[in-house]
């Protein structure tokens, strides 16, 4: 299955598309870059920030295991991980951690080769987010003012554990982040109609895989617009995200995703929007 | 080369366990564990231990052995592994070795410490390890598409570990280690052509004589990256809930 390429287009990517250019299999990435073509690729600071949330923190995570005492070897760590964790964002993790670490031909059962693996991760992790930063263009957009998003790895070349810390720290410090955004008032007052408009439609839709996404989005929203202020918080956001994304996109650019829900999130909007096939759909048709 | 001192023969059990640890874990570099504790005020100097290179006896003479005050709190690292070395008696094995228990308690790691190495040995390290990065990207470009270029590919590899092994402290390993993961992940070195091997050769020859901050790592990395080397190559079956 595969869209024709589009020519002179200004591709706004929503998180799903960004962690399927980065992470997806070849194939994937492949079809991607046919349908962008060498057109511009943006992001907001928003969408970079739900790259580090899904992806980026749990890779740390994953390395401060690893560092544990208590963990001897990349087999335990790996082990421990997997029977520990079953959540999509995060069975990706030893996936990659292994691919990775047989890259660097290091023994998963082998102690000596911990601190070695360590070193390897760290530098993935480090370069993962240059590239988040540098492969897309901005598209300086964010009137949430998220404070999370601006949580950047300051790197520190003898010290990277110290990095990761410092970093994990201040991401994680979800009250300090939200007293400093403006979700609130991005939901309640710039965005309220739409907002509301997306509740309505809710109430009207039949409960079908197509709209089950938009749905439980629409349902967050009506906790906001009801309870105010009070209702939005980090947590809140993540449950929202998609929603924060078409309203924040550029109107002047496609929105670029594969989730469902952006169907119904972005016909209200009159935003531009294309959804792409799921991996599997791709493998399968080739 | 170990070399190991009388004082080690006739050790125990757990001694000979851990002495076989050590050895193992510094299988590439020169070490002489009678005299580890004064040898590593001298590191500086002695850049050979760090190649992988022998220390001769001559040379060992040459260093000054330091009084056993001076060295109470002094630290010695391997870039492999790394152990404390308290010499204030000067024999390694009477002071340092830890309990039979502890030494196969899984749950009790050996000490690790940061490696910190001199600018100095680092710069020799560095300019060591480039130079036989570039001679087998050479190679390789000379090579591409031939079956001859899998023996260059390989010593390419196994300089790029050292680096990560070796030289930990030095933050030229990002870059290297960014080249490592494009070429190595899935034998994706064979993908690549000569005109992008030239260009890795270009890049870490430029960068190779530079004090690389982060920014000038990020700059780096992100040369290789418009060089057509995907620096994150890893890919990950993700599935989307498609909701």
């Amino acid at each position: 299955m595969s869209l024709p390429a589009t020519k002179n287009v200004k591709h706004f990517l929503d998180t799903s598309v960004v962690r399927m250019l980065m992470l997806g299999t070849s194939k994937y990435r492949q079809y991607f870059a046919k349908r962008f073509g060498n057109d511009s690729c943006y992001i907001s600071i928003y969408v970079e920030m739900e790259m580090k949330r899904s992806y980026l923190r749990n890779l740390i995570a994953f390395r401060s295991t690893l560092e544990l005492p208590t963990i001897p070897c990349i087999a335990d760590a790996l082990s421990y991980w997997s029977n520990k964790y079953r959540s999509s964002q995060l069975k990706v993790i030893p996936q990659l951690v292994g691919d990775l670490l047989r890259t660097h031909q290091l023994d998963f059962s082998r102690e000596n080769d911990k601190p070695k693996a360590l070193r390897a991760l760290a530098h993935y992790i480090v370069r993962f987010e240059f590239k988040l930063r540098h492969m897309f263009k901005d598209a300086s957009k964010d009137t949430t003012r998220c404070a999370r998003a601006d949580v950047r790895l300051k790197v520190h070349s003898d010290n990277l554990t110290e990095t990761f810390r410092e970093f994990a720290e201040a991401f994680d410090d979800t009250d300090l982040c939200r007293s400093k955004c403006n979700i609130d008032h991005f939901f309640l007052r710039r965005y309220s109609s739409e907002a509301q408009g997306y509740v309505n439609s809710m109430e009207r839709l039949p409960k079908t895989s197509e709209t089950t996404g938009f749905i439980k989005i629409a349902a967050n929203l009506n906790e906001v617009l009801t309870e105010g202020a009070n209702a939005c918080s980090c947590k809140r956001c993540e449950r929202v995200g998609d929603a924060v994304i078409a309203l924040d996109a550029p109107r002047q650019m496609t929105l670029e995703h594969i989730d469902r829900s952006f169907n119904h999130l972005c016909h209200p909007l009159n935003q531009p929007h294309q959804q792409h096939p799921s991996e599997t759909a791709i493998i399968e048709a080739r | 080369m170990v070399r190991l001192n009388e004082s080690f023969t006739g050790v125990s059990d757990a001694r000979r366990a851990s002495r076989d640890q050590f050895k193992d874990a510094n299988d590439s570099s020169a070490v002489q564990l009678g005299d580890i504790s004064f040898r590593s005020k001298a590191r500086a100097s002695s850049t050979s231990e760090h190649l992988g290179g022998v220390t001769t006896g001559a040379e060992t003479s040459q260093i000054k052995r330091a009084e056993p005050r001076q060295l109470e709190t002094q630290i010695a690292t391997d870039a492999e592994n790394e152990w404390r070395v308290n010499s204030s008696s000067g024999n390694l094995f009477s002071e340092t070795f830890l309990d039979q228990r502890e030494l196969f308690s899984r749950s009790i790691p050996l000490p690790r410490l940061p490696v910190k190495l001199e600018p100095e040995a680092l710069r020799i390290l560095r300019k060591h390890f480039v130079e036989q990065i570039i001679r087998d990207l050479r190679r390789i470009e000379h090579y591409t598409g031939a079956p001859n270029a899998a023996d260059y590919a390989a010593s390419l590899f196994r300089t790029m570990r050292q680096v990560r092994d070796q030289a930990p402290s030095d933050p030229f390993v990002a870059v290297v280690l960014a080249l490592h993961d494009s070429l190595a992940y899935k034998n994706r070195w064979g993908d690549y052509t000569a005109n992008q091997y030239e260009q890795a050769c270009a890049i870490l020859a430029k960068f190779a004589n530079q004090e690389l901050f982060p920014e000038k790592v990020e700059k780096a990395v992100m040369e290789l990256e418009a060089a057509g080397f995907d620096t994150t190559p890893f890919e990950v079956e993700i599935a989307v809930e498609e909701e």
